[in-house]
């Protein structure tokens, strides 16, 4: 939860996305309690309004679940359920846009499997 | 607890400062009041607040005329940016003076936290104010500004005289009282795109009208920079609002305003970017083109 | 609570700066004639304080009002305050203090409480606050036209330095204070003039709350 929140994407779905990405990486464990919005807005110097409707966002989705009076908790299942889903949005988020620079670099598929492959560069002169 | 502005229009010697307002403030919300100089601002907050007498229309208070209504002022506090030069009615005070006149005026005064905020700002409470930095009159706002307790707090340009370390330290302050006492502000202020993630709600004043009053995060998402083959452009701006577009070259660009349920996709030339509040205002304030 | 007494404590500080003044003028009557002594100061006090007393307490009250108008009354507002009380309270310090003054006088002056020195105390109590509620309604007009109040301060300051001057006069050349105001005629007539002022003062009074009621605070 250290990032600062940049221009990009709206700040509701960096909060949404900056949670789930702890919850992936084991900094934030099922059933333990996530920060309030009050504390999010605190950190981040956000309106706690915009940081609960990324946090709603996550209890829509199954993610969080709310305990009245205690706060804000990750659900089970929820690392597996941000894993599916952004394993859907893969293609999407990071191969669409790679293919269209590629095909405008005249790129071919196959240099870009080789280039996965042998995690370099391609090495041959243009 | 809300207040309703119907209709409120004021006139200062034949001209027409403020055109016909209508607007409705709820409780527990932060809201941001952008202008350019002379849209009317401070003479908004001032009628929204009682300090001076509209031309025509009501400022209700949960149904209620504030106008020379005790009980609905003491739920309303409007911290004015603080006037040092020698002819103004502060001048003569000193600090403490101006805070104890606060203290006995303002019904909800919290004593404990102008005098937490005091040392925090490093206040001299035996400074004459026309002696104080333009910094300190604006931290000395602030200060009586947020002990006021008051459930509808306006704050004009309180950042103004501010270094961006102090701004910091003002937006974390409100947030820190906000989320303790869900207190509505209103905060008027040139330095937008600073403020522009603690506001739920933007109110764009233009030449004495309201040009839009949104859910900030609406707003940012609804609006979208387009840009490309100018050919590519054009089909996909077919029918949206749009805002300044240019022509350089074989490109073009345009501010796009979507509605309620439109969407837009790129791809094929055409690059989507998104848009700061900063610049929305900029752009809206210089009129509007529609294709 | 000194916000629901505002005006007590305005009032208080119009007889402060009368006693002030007074007690100024005593020592300065006791250092020319050189007599210090309880007695003679009695003397002093009975014969030629009385109606200076309300006098001065009436023009500094008149002072105040401006002042207060220029100043902290517009703060008030700006506090919270409606403009009906901030008004109510300035007619309570005037009233509270030209009444109090009366009373004082009344007592100051010894064996010259006759029926001719009350009618003379109601004359000056009158125009006093006649004289209050016209600068007070200068000060209304003044928030409006920044003008004005510029005028009215200097209007006041003339009054005070001359009062102040004619009882310096006084005591130079006499070495006591007799004030024979050019007046004694007027005072046969002294239910006319009470009437006058009374009513000039109500008639000022509404003026000037018809102004002050939508008034413009700009601080």
């Amino acid at each position: 939860m250290q990032e600062l929140l940049n221009q990009e994407k709206s700040i509701y779905i960096q909060i949404k996305e900056m949670i789930e990405t702890d919850i992936l990486r084991d900094i934030l464990l099922e059933e333990e309690r996530v920060p309030s919005t009050n504390e999010l807005a605190k950190l981040y110097a956000i309106n706690p309004a915009t940081a609960a409707k990324g946090v709603n966002l996550l209890v829509d989705e199954g993610i969080l679940y709310k305990k009245r009076g205690i706060g804000m908790f990750v659900a089970e299942g929820a690392k597996k359920t941000i894993q599916k889903r952004r394993r859907e949005n893969f293609f999407e988020t990071y191969i669409q846009g790679m293919l269209t620079e590629a095909a405008s670099l005249g790129i071919t598929k196959e240099d870009l499997i080789d280039m996965i492959t042998t995690e370099r560069g391609n090495q041959q002169e243009v | 607890m809300k207040i309703e502005c119907r209709d409120v229009r004021k006139n200062y010697k034949k001209k027409e400062v403020l055109k016909g307002i209508d607007l409705v403030l709820e409780k527990g919300k932060i809201y941001g009041l952008i202008g350019r100089n002379g849209a009317g601002k401070t003479t908004l907050l001032s009628i929204l607040s009682a300090q001076n007498p509209a031309s025509f229309g009501n400022i209700l208070l949960d149904g209620r005329e504030i106008w020379e209504n005790a009980e609905a002022l003491s739920h309303i506090y409007f911290a004015r940016e603080i006037i040092t030069s020698s002819n103004s009615n502060a001048s003569g005070l000193k600090v403490k003076e101006y805070l104890k006149l606060a203290e006995t005026y303002l019904p909800r005064w919290d004593k404990d936290m102008a005098q937490r905020l005091t040392e925090l700002f490093h206040l001299d409470r035996k400074q004459r104010i026309t002696k104080l930095s333009k910094g300190m009159v604006s931290m000395l706002q602030i200060v009586v500004a947020l002990a006021s307790k008051a459930d509808f707090t306006f704050l004009d340009e309180p950042v103004s005289g501010l270094d961006v370390v102090a701004r910091e330290a003002f937006y974390r302050l409100l947030l820190e009282e906000f989320t303790e006492t869900e207190r509505t502000f209103v905060i008027s202020t040139h330095i937008i795109e600073e403020a522009a993630d603690i506001f739920e709600e933007v109110i764009f004043l233009h030449e004495g009208k309201i040009l839009l009053k949104e859910n900030t995060q609406d707003l940012l998402e609804h609006s979208v920079y387009v840009s490309g083959k100018t050919e590519a452009v054009d089909r996909l701006i077919q029918g949206k609002q749009i805002y300044c577009p240019e022509v350089l070259g074989r490109s073009k660009s345009a501010l796009v305003r979507l509605r309620e349920g439109e969407r837009l996709s790129g791809g094929e030339g055409v690059t989507l970017q998104g848009v700061n509040l900063q610049k929305i205002f900029v752009v809206l304030c210089g009129g509007e083109e529609r294709v | 609570m000194r916000k629901k007494k505002s005006w007590f404590y305005h009032a208080a500080d119009n007889l402060c700066g009368m006693a002030l003044f007074l007690g100024i003028l005593l020592v300065l009557i006791a250092v020319r004639r050189e007599e210090f002594s309880w007695e003679s100061a009695k003397t002093v006090i009975h014969n030629y304080f009385s109606l200076p007393g309300i006098v001065l307490a009436g023009v500094l009250g008149a002072f105040n009002v401006i002042l207060l108008y220029e100043s902290t009354e517009p703060l008030k507002i700006s506090f919270g305050c409606t403009r009906k009380q901030v008004f109510r309270d300035m007619q309570a310090m005037k009233i509270a203090t030209l009444f109090t003054a009366g009373i004082l006088s009344f007592f100051l002056s010894g064996q010259e409480r006759s029926r001719i020195f009350l009618k003379e105390l109601l004359f000056w109590g009158l125009l006093l606050l006649f004289l209050q509620s016209i600068c007070e309604c200068m000060s209304i007009l003044g928030m409006r036209y920044k003008g004005l109040m510029l005028v009215s301060i200097l209007c006041i300051s003339g009054i005070i330095g001359f009062v102040v001057a004619f009882m310096a006069m006084d005591f130079i050349k006499n070495g006591e204070i007799h004030m024979e105001w050019p007046i004694s005629g007027v005072l046969e007539n002294w239910l006319l003039w009470a009437a006058v002022f009374l009513l000039g003062t109500i008639l000022l009074v509404f003026f000037s709350w018809k102004f002050f009621r939508k008034a413009e605070v700009h601080i």
